[in-house]
């Protein structure tokens, strides 16, 4: 639980808000909350990275050269497909569940909710992988 | 804003094919399908306006998608601009 629940429900306890004044002051907490990753994404999507890049590059293997990958994602499109899960009707919900499970991903997709896809997607603005190996390296990173 | 031109070009290091495609033409000739999926959406019990919506934000987040492999044997670009 929060410190500013916590404080409101200190609050409520001392007599100083009366109950419905608590659950006004709750209720704005819980928007607050569920505002922000909103608002991060929206700073993601002017200020921040616009696009996840990933650079595959083979080494030298043959005469003709190495093999080179190049992939340059906007993360609009990234938001615009995890928001297609909210589209989702709620039996396929359900048969998606069964496959998840069956193949020992136990995801409830009934609870995913775009502000959680959201914060999903502003977190990947922050990732940074880097892979090198004898033969290939590999990149991935916002930009 | 969605993408007007797509830029897809296929071959080996010893020649390519670039083409040009003017995808504002291709977006009108699409709209029937539109139609029909929302249809299908509305029969499924999906939101015709969500649907909408995201279909709209999936398009525009095409734009700036570059997809490019460079092997040996061939090679394979896709831009979207």
């Amino acid at each position: 639980m929060s410190d500013n629940r916590l404080q409101v429900l200190q609050m409520l306890a001392d007599g100083q808000v009366s109950a419905e004044e608590a659950d006004g002051l709750i209720a704005a907490l819980d928007r607050q909350h569920a505002a922000a990753p909103a608002a991060r994404a929206a700073e993601v999507g002017t200020a921040g990275p616009r696009y996840l890049r990933i650079l595959v590059e083979e080494h030298e293997t043959g005469d003709d050269g190495p093999t080179k990958v190049n992939i340059r994602v906007p993360f609009q499109l990234l938001r615009a497909g995890v928001r297609l899960a909210s589209l989702i009707p709620n039996g396929a919900k359900d048969q998606v569940n069964e496959a998840l499970r069956k193949n020992g991903v136990p995801i409830d997709v009934t609870q995913l909710k775009p502000e959680d896809l959201d914060e999903l997607v502003v977190h990947l603005a922050e990732l940074t992988i880097d892979v090198e190996e004898k033969d290939t390296k590999v990149r991935i990173f916002a930009e | 804003m969605i993408p007007s031109l797509a830029v897809v070009r296929v071959g080996g290091r010893r020649g390519a094919v670039r083409l040009w495609l003017p995808l504002f033409l291709l977006w009108p000739l699409l709209l029937p399908l539109a139609v029909a999926g929302l249809f299908v959406a509305r029969v499924y019990g999906v939101a015709t306006a969500g649907a909408l919506r995201a279909a709209w934000r999936s398009a525009s987040g095409l734009r700036g998608l570059h997809v490019e492999v460079d092997g040996p044997g061939a090679a394979f670009l896709v831009r979207f601009i």
